[in-house]
Order: C-alpha cells, then sequence, then structure tokens
C-alpha cells in the first residue's frame, strides 16, 4: 500500500508552487540574516533578494506552460498568473536597483524593508493565482500590512507615518469590507471558492448579491477608485519615493487581480449593473484623478493624482466586461506598472539632489543640468499622456477600442475629456524640463545600475508601443481562457 | 439543534460593524479609530460563526480564527506606527494629521 492511500488524501503539487515557494524562502533567509547580523550588509541583502528572485523568475519562464491547481484547488496556477507574476518580480528586481542609493540619502538604512518587500511580492503572487476568498484575504493581508510598515519607513519623516497611519485606518476598513463580503457569499453557497459560488444556483440571490457587493467595495478601496481614494494621495506622497514606485506598479498589479478574475464569473446574472455601476465610477475616477492633478503643485503627489487617473482607465476598461475589454485591461495594467514605476523612479533619483523638494519649479531646465534624467522622465510622462510612438497611446487607444465595441459611448468621450485634461499637467513638466532657462545646478547623478534599469524601462515603453504583438500573443489566450472558466 | 437563528447573529454583526464604521468616522483619538477598525472585524468574526451554525460546515470558524491573527497583526503595526507619530510630534489626535493636506 503507498503512503497517498495510507493518509488518505491528495499530496499537493508543489511543482505549480516553486516561484512563490522561493520568494517565501528568499524572505526568511533575509529575515534571518537580519536577526543574525547587527549591522547587517546591505549589498548582501540585495543580493540575496535579487538572487532569489531571478531563480524564481526564471522557473516561470521555463514553466511557462505549467497549468493546474493544487492545495485542494485552493490555488491556481493558469496563464493570468504566470503573466502576472512574470511582471511582478522583474518590476521588483528593477525596483532594488535604486532602493539603496536613495535609503543612505534619506538616512533610513533598514534590514526590514528587504524581508517586507519580499512578503509583499510573495502576497502579491498569490493574489494573482487564487479564486479562493480565504486565501485572497490572506494575500490581500499580507500585501497590505508589509505596504503599511514600509511605507512609514522613512526616518524623522511625519508625512510618512501620516500617510502609513491613513493608509492603515482605510486598508483596515478595506480588508473588514471585503471580509464582510467573504460571510455573505459563504452563507449564499457554503463555500469560499468563488468559482463554485458565482456558478451557484439559489433560488434567492440576495446575499449573493450584498457579498459581492461588500467584497468588490473593499477591493475598490484598495485599488483607489475614487469615492473612496482618500488614503492615496497621502500614502503615496508619504512613502519613500521607491515604495511609492513599488506601490503603484507591483501594488495595482496585485489588488487589480482578484477583481479581473471575478468579473468574467458575474457576467451572466448582473452584466447591466455590472457595466452601469463600473462604468460611472472609472468616469468619476479618471476625471476626477486628472482634474485634481492639473492643480498640484508637488509633483509626486501629482503623479499619485494620475495613478488614480489610470485606475479610472482600467476600470473603464473592466466596465465592457467582455474578452476583448480584458485583453485590453491586462495589456493596460502590464504596460501602466512600467511606466508609473518608471516616473516615481525618476522622482526617487532626483530626490538626492541638494535642495529637491519635488515642486514644479524643480523642474526648471532640467535639461540642461542633467540631459539624461530629462529625456527618461519626458519618455515616461508621454507615455502616461499618451504621444504614439509609446505604449501609452496604443493601451488608452485599445482601452477605447473595446468601450466602442461594447458600444460604450458615454464612458469613451468622457475618456477621451480625461485623456485631454491630463495634457494640461504632464505637458508643462515637458515644457518646464526642456524650454525654461536656468542656470544649471547640481543635480544627482544616477548610478550605473540605475542607469540601465531606467534605459531599459523606457525602452521597454517604446518596443511595447511599437511591437505589442510580443505581449499581446500570452494575453489573448489568457482573457479567453478566464471568460471559459 | 439550532437555539439561536442565522438572522439573530447577523443583526448582532451589523449593529457591531457600523458601531466601528461609525467610531471610525467620528473618533478623533488614533489609537480609538484603531480600535474601531477591530471593531469591524470582530464583528465578521461573528457573522462567520453565525454562519457555519447555519450550514452545519466548519469553514467560517477556521476564517474566523485567521481574522484574529491577522486582526492582531494589523493591531501591531498601527499601534507602532502611532508611537512612531507620537515619538516625531506630541500628537494624539487625527485632526493634527494634515501635514500634506489630505
Amino acid at each position: 500500500m503507498e503512503l497517498k492511500d495510507l493518509i488518505q488524501i491528495e499530496i499537493p503539487k508543489l511543482a505549480l508552487f516553486v516561484p512563490e515557494l522561493i520568494v517565501l524562502i528568499t524572505g526568511f533567509v533575509l529575515f534571518s540574516l537580519d536577526l543574525i547580523y547587527k549591522r547587517l550588509s546591505h549589498t548582501l541583502a540585495i543580493s540575496v533578494s535579487v538572487i532569489g528572485y531571478t531563480l524564481a523568475l526564471l522557473y516561470l519562464v521555463f514553466n511557462f506552460d505549467l497549468r493546474g491547481e493544487t492545495f485542494y484547488g485552493l490555488y491556481v496556477r493558469d496563464s493570468f498568473s504566470s503573466l502576472l507574476q512574470v511582471f511582478m518580480i522583474l518590476l521588483t528586481i528593477i525596483l532594488l536597483a535604486f532602493t539603496l542609493q536613495y535609503q543612505r540619502f534619506k538616512r533610513s538604512l533598514y534590514g526590514e524593508f528587504y524581508y517586507l518587500l519580499s512578503f509583499s511580492l510573495l502576497g502579491g503572487m498569490v493574489l494573482a493565482s487564487s479564486y479562493n476568498l480565504l486565501l485572497i484575504y490572506i494575500a490581500l493581508e499580507a500585501v497590505s500590512v508589509s505596504f503599511y510598515i514600509l511605507t512609514a519607513l522613512q526616518r524623522g519623516d511625519f508625512t510618512s507615518k501620516e500617510g502609513a497611519f491613513k493608509y492603515l485606518i482605510l486598508g483596515g476598513l478595506a480588508i473588514a469590507l471585503a471580509s464582510y463580503g467573504a460571510v455573505f457569499l459563504y452563507i449564499y453557497a457554503g463555500s469560499f471558492d468563488l468559482r463554485h459560488v458565482l456558478h451557484f444556483n439559489a433560488p434567492d440571490k440576495s446575499f449573493l448579491i450584498l457579498g459581492l457587493v461588500f467584497f468588490l467595495f473593499g477591493l475598490a478601496i484598495k485599488i483607489g477608485v475614487v469615492p473612496f481614494h482618500f488614503w492615496l494621495p497621502d500614502a503615496y506622497q508619504g512613502a519613500p519615493t521607491p515604495i511609492t514606485a513599488y506601490m503603484s506598479s507591483v501594488g495595482k498589479i496585485a489588488f487589480f487581480a482578484p477583481v479581473l478574475r471575478v468579473m468574467p464569473l458575474v457576467q451572466e446574472s448582473f452584466h447591466n449593473t455590472w457595466v452601469l455601476v463600473v462604468g460611472t465610477l472609472a468616469v468619476i475616477t479618471f476625471l476626477y484623478g486628472n482634474f485634481v492633478a492639473l492643480v498640484q503643485k508637488d509633483v509626486k503627489r501629482m503623479l499619485a493624482y494620475s495613478s488614480i487617473a489610470h485606475s479610472g482607465y482600467i476600470l473603464a476598461g473592466v466596465s465592457v466586461a467582455n474578452a476583448i475589454g480584458l485583453k485590453a485591461v491586462i495589456y493596460f495594467l502590464l504596460a501602466y506598472s512600467i511606466m508609473g514605476m518608471l516616473g516615481f523612479l525618476v522622482l526617487a533619483v532626483l530626490e538626492r539632489s541638494g535642495n529637491w523638494e519635488n515642486k514644479l519649479e524643480d523642474f526648471d531646465g532640467l535639461k540642461h543640468s542633467q540631459g539624461f534624467m530629462a529625456w527618461v522622465f519626458a519618455i515616461a510622462l508621454l507615455s502616461l499622456l499618451g504621444i504614439p510612438p509609446t505604449v501609452g497611446f496604443l493601451i488608452k487607444a485599445l482601452i477605447f477600442m473595446s468601450l466602442a465595441y461594447g458600444k460604450l459611448w458615454w464612458v469613451g468621450i468622457l475618456m477621451i475629456v480625461g485623456v485631454g485634461v491630463s495634457t494640461g499637467y504632464y505637458l508643462r513638466l515637458v515644457v518646464l524640463m526642456f524650454m525654461k532657462e536656468r542656470e544649471r545646478r547640481a543635480i544627482a547623478n544616477p548610478t550605473g545600475f540605475e542607469r540601465a534599469s531606467m534605459v531599459l524601462m523606457a525602452v521597454s515603453l517604446l518596443i511595447l508601443g511599437i511591437l505589442p504583438m510580443l505581449l499581446w500573443n500570452y494575453i489573448s489566450p489568457t482573457s479567453e481562457m478566464l471568460f471559459r472558466r | 439543534m439550532k437555539i439561536v437563528p442565522l438572522e439573530a447573529y447577523l443583526i448582532l454583526s451589523v449593529l457591531l460593524f457600523g458601531l466601528g464604521v461609525f467610531g471610525m468616522i467620528v473618533r478623533r483619538n488614533l489609537v480609538a479609530i484603531l480600535m474601531s477598525t477591530e471593531l469591524a472585524l470582530n464583528a465578521v468574526n461573528i457573522a462567520f460563526v453565525g454562519a457555519d451554525s447555519h450550514l452545519g460546515l466548519l469553514d467560517g470558524q477556521i476564517f474566523a480564527l485567521f481574522i484574529i491573527a491577522l486582526a492582531a497583526v494589523e493591531a501591531a503595526v498601527g499601534l507602532g506606527i502611532i508611537v512612531a507619530i507620537f515619538r516625531l510630534r506630541k500628537v494624539e489626535s487625527s485632526d493634527e494629521l494634515t501635514d500634506m493636506g489630505g
């Protein structure tokens, strides 16, 4: 008799879970390193993290066709989870090129930083690959709690603590709401598996509706959809800038993942309501984000509002609620994660210059003082705005086309208005950097790693805009697969 | 045998949840705001346990255990942040958290 028959349970297929295991082990190693060494060598910590993440990334890339479920259906590996995880790990590796110099400059070198980063990455990876409410809840907490602490990790800086506290309270409310939604879904179907819950057919659907509303309401707070966005600008502005970059890229992918998994499943019963509610929220979100960004004097805060506006565009794609919309949304999400991150990372480098306060005036004539940074920032801004050769144009066009296909003209037209408004603040920065004359100033020089990462990201923004098929060939089957569930 | 119906659990939990959210909005003291979020999470626990006794399953209680553990994590982090705020400035009211105009 085999062991398997003896214990009468299925042995989990760990092969599907290897990337997460590697990230988890990396986190534990970093945690022990921080405990063992009184003065942790930060180069060592960064090397360990990069090696761990690279191993996980290589495993994922070489086993990209890995499919299946493990842990009794708790954990699903499909092309959606693999695609999102590849981007999350890549962006985290890129981020590590920027953190050390910044933290040294701000005198905020903490050993906690590294393992919190890997635990939040792990949470994001799990969020991208589960249909189970319990696992989604735990992963949400893992990402969020790491983010609260990372936001507060700036020595002697009050705004950082203030942002962290606001994030904590609103984040706690979001988690409470999402788990309250889980209660109602559980009462409705007696299961935590979203596929089972949403395909369950009971005559009385009131618990299902209540549950979905609460669950998605909680996720909406996490994403920063407009009536519930209060924490976002403060947390983004207060956080150390590399962390802001991390939250606006990896965090955004992670929090959107469960929404994108739920979206195809609810269309059978609630298509019309979904289109109306999500469409309205999307319009409010991108209009508000763009108009408020227009009047910001602080560039970091401006980019935070621009991040809200981009959540709005993503939601506009989600409101189309068919496979075409979902393709546009996934492409948008992945491309935005690169350009949003690049924008904040440029700020992270520039903040190391003396007397730099992220004010608009600081950018006057940046081209003359530090041409390289000005060009990289200009590419990021033009991509956020959506100028043709960059990927920003392509993704906005994709969203607009899917809106036209879904006959959501009102959302499409208002989206064009929103993009028009956003011209104001993106182009103003570009004009300030390139047209304005100002005497040369001492601007921080990026290190070799930083230079290489920024060039890589800027080039990938152009390549993804010119050759969309590179990514599209993976996205297209993914979104159709999600709709077949 | 069910002595307490599901509705009773749900009414209690909705009241508690409402109290928590209300506290988050009304209270000004930082620690009190943190306590209010814990109240809301405990309301979820009651609802889960009630759902379990209604359905005759155990999964909800497992979820409740996880919520208890993670609520403790959140409280620890929250208190840490409050201490850090208090060390930088002697602030204990949310009215004074307005450095960024938010």
